[in-house]
Parts: structure tokens; C-alpha cells; sequence
């Protein structure tokens, strides 16, 4: 999948998000509005050229022309959105990063659906270390820190604030620092289709099993 | 120390043993944290010679030129070095955003993290943070307390209590899980 539809796909994500009532501007704002869409481009644009090079393309004036544009892309999320999100990162598309910035993501993968707060830190530049993998639809709080070579399965919660090394299976939550599941086997699409990220463990359903049609 | 001897401990600490020059330039342009701590050196030298009336030919000037590029380093990217902090030679700036250091004492060749909360301005006596301490992202310490030379806190730590040597913390609030843990590998 090109650059360009994962990204239509994020802008999807970022409208369906900001403007849940839509609306004339909805699409003008996406891009005038500074946040996670400035974000995703650079690094999406960062990965592209990667790729490419990587696939043997010589330097042609176009390529030139993309790594200057990825320069002052980078540049801007850093001084505009204090983010750093490595480029060597496979993002599936439709994935929201946090819009108050503060994101420093060095993960190797990150699946389609994910939410990603801000003040999130997702992997240490450390020798012994390896980078977490994050599955498709999890949704990460604000002030978290995800570090070491562990797995967060399909639709996995982690509230704000949390310190997370251990793998966590699909549909797990957890919460504290350290880590512990709260939840197993919860459903976050409430969570996910609201910006808003003021929850804990006590402000969570009990079971949405309960609520579920049998 | 003079400023020159702690800027190259500073510089030393990135360059980590290389000796060409593109490493230097690069260090020097893509490293966030270097151009803060930098800038904070040269603050710290103005601060030094405020009351040498001889200087302030030089160092009035210089408030003019520290006073902006500070500001720059603060809000573009989130690094805020104090003057009021007392940082020795040889500091590692791993990454930018929510940087916080005020009212505190860092010893020589110490690492810090993105987001990390030293001290705080209404404090009168802040943290004093021994030689060679390995703070993670996301780490809080503030209060009267020392951390001891050697020690380790780990992410996201919340360190309320003295910190003995070499020991590694984690957690909030902060525990120790190590009282032997040797960080020069990741330093």
C-alpha cells in the first residue's frame, strides 16, 4: 500500500475523531490544525524513502526532493509537536497519534487502528533491548511508557500512565507502574471512537460481556 | 571547570569516542539536547561572572544573545536546563520534550530522559543527584532528597525517597529492585 492511501485512511481516523458531527471544514481543518496528521505524514514520507532505497533506487532530483521535504517535515514535528517517530516503523494506516505531541515511538510495528495518546514514550535505545511490536486496534493513554522486546496483542488497553515491559494478550487492560491487568477480554471500541482520555481502572465497565447480546 | 572543559565533556558524551568532524557536525546539528546543554553552559558561565563588573562589557551582550536562544530551546524543543540547576560536566540529553531540570545538583557524566522533572521552582533545597545516574524517560524526582552516586532509575519512576548507589529503581512509587546494578553499559 502506497503512502498516499495510508494516509487517506489516518485522515479518515483524525475526522471521524475531531469532528464526529462533520461538517464544511472538517477536511480543511485536518491539515490546517497542527497535531498527529503532521506527524503520521513525515514519518509515512520518512518511510517511503526508506523503502525505496532500500529497494536499490538510485538518488533521481524527485527522490532529492522528498528526502529535502522529509528534512523540514521531521524538523517541524520536532519544534511544533516535540515528536520523534523513527521512520523505520511499519505503520498500518488508519492510526491516530496523539495531537498535543510529546511522542517519542521507536516500535517496529504498529497496527491499523491503534490510538496513541500523547507523552507516550514506545521503545528504549538500549543495546540489550529489543522494540515492542503493537498489534492492530490497542489503545495506548496518555503519559505511558512501553519499553522492551514484548508483544501488546489485537485490542489491547493500556491506561494512562502506565509502565508497561511485559507482553499483554489481546483484549487485556492494564494499568500502574508497574504494569498489572486490570480487565481481560474487554472491548475498547467506546474507548477508541472518542478523543477523549480521561479513564481508569474504577471508570471502567465492570464486563462488557454482560452487555452483550448472547 | 571552566566552560570550554565542560562543553567538551558534554561533546565527548555524544560523540561517544569518534574523532571525524562529520561527527561533530552532526552531533552538533541533530542533536537537540547537545545545543541545550550547550547554551545552558554558556548561561551558567554569565551567571558566574555577574557580579565582575569588568566582565559585563562581554557579559551584558551575552544575556542579550542567552536570554532568546534559551527561550528558543525551551519551546521549540521542551528542554528547559535552569540556571538555577547545577549540572556537572558530561551530560547526556537522550531526547527532547517535557525536560525539566530547576533547583538541583547533577554530578559528572550523568544521562536523562524525554520528559524528565528535576526539581521544582518552589522548592528551596532540591534534589542532589550524585556522579554517573542513568534517569530513564518519564522520571520525577523532587524534594530534599539525594540520589547516590552510580544509580539507576528506571522509566517512568517516581522517586520520593534517598536513592542509595549503584542501586536500580523502578516503579511509583519508585522501589528498589537492584542494590548492585552496574549502568555503565547503557550510559
Amino acid at each position: 500500500m502506497s503512502m498516499w492511501s495510508a494516509l487517506r485512511a489516518d485522515a479518515a481516523v483524525f475526522r471521524r475523531l475531531r469532528y464526529p458531527r462533520g461538517g464544511a471544514w472538517s477536511k480543511l481543518g485536518l491539515w490546517l490544525r497542527p497535531g498527529g496528521m503532521r506527524i503520521l505524514f513525515a514519518q509515512r514520507l520518512g518511510h517511503e524513502l526508506r523503502s525505496r532505497r532500500a529497494a536499490g533506487a538510485r538518488w533521481t532530483p524527485a527522490l532529492l526532493a522528498m528526502r529535502l521535504l522529509e528534512h523540514f517535515a521531521t524538523y517541524s514535528v520536532v519544534v511544533f509537536a516535540k515528536s520523534d517517530v523513527l521512520s523505520s516503523i511499519a505503520i498500518e494506516p488508519g492510526v491516530y497519534l496523539g495531537d498535543a505531541g510529546h511522542l517519542i515511538i521507536g516500535a517496529q510495528r504498529i497496527g491499523s487502528g491503534t490510538m496513541i495518546h500523547h507523552r507516550v514514550t514506545i521503545g528504549m535505545n538500549l543495546a540489550d533491548q529489543g522494540k515492542p511490536t503493537i498489534g492492530a486496534n490497542v489503545w495506548i493513554g496518555p503519559g505511558t511508557v512501553i519499553y522492551g522486546n514484548i508483544m501488546l496483542g489485537d485490542g489491547a488497553t493500556v491506561l494512562p500512565g502506565t509502565v508497561l515491559t511485559k507482553s499483554i494478550p489481546a483484549g487485556a487492560v492494564v494499568q500502574g507502574n508497574p504494569a498489572r491487568v486490570v480487565r481481560m477480554g474487554f472491548d475498547n471500541s467506546v474507548l477508541r471512537a472518542s478523543i477523549d482520555c480521561h479513564i481508569d481502572a474504577t471508570s471502567l465497565p465492570a464486563s462488557n460481556a454482560a452487555a452483550r447480546p448472547a | 571547570m571552566s566552560m570550554r572543559a565542560a562543553m567538551c565533556a558534554d561533546l565527548g558524551r555524544y560523540l561517544r569516542g569518534s574523532r571525524s568532524r562529520g561527527a561533530l557536525i552532526r552531533a552538533l546539528m541533530q542533536q537537540y539536547g547537545l545545543q541545550a546543554t550547550l547554551v545552558y553552559r554558556f548561561g551558567r558561565e554569565l551567571k558566574r561572572r555577574r557580579w565582575q563588573f569588568w566582565w559585563w562589557p562581554l557579559t551584558l551582550p551575552g544575556w542579550v544573545v542567552y536570554g532568546p536562544v534559551a527561550l528558543f530551546m525551551r519551546t521549540a524543543y521542551g528542554i528547559r536546563l535552569a540556571l538555577s540547576a547545577d549540572i556537572g560536566p558530561g551530560l547526556y540529553v537522550g531526547h527532547f520534550g517535557g525536560i525539566e531540570l530547576v533547583n538541583c545538583t547533577l554530578g559528572r557524566g550523568c544521562s536523562i530522559g524525554e520528559q524528565n522533572r528535576v526539581g521544582a521552582r518552589t522548592e528551596r533545597s532540591g534534589p542532589r543527584i550524585g556522579e554517573r545516574v542513568w534517569l530513564g524517560g518519564h522520571v520525577t524526582i523532587t524534594g530534599n532528597v539525594s540520589v547516590g552516586d552510580g544509580a539507576t532509575i528506571g522509566a517512568g519512576a517516581r522517586v520520593t525517597a534517598d536513592v542509595p548507589a549503584r542501586a536500580l529503581l523502578m516503579g511509583n512509587p519508585a522501589r528498589v529492585m537492584s542494590r548492585d546494578y552496574d549502568n555503565s553499559a547503557i550510559l
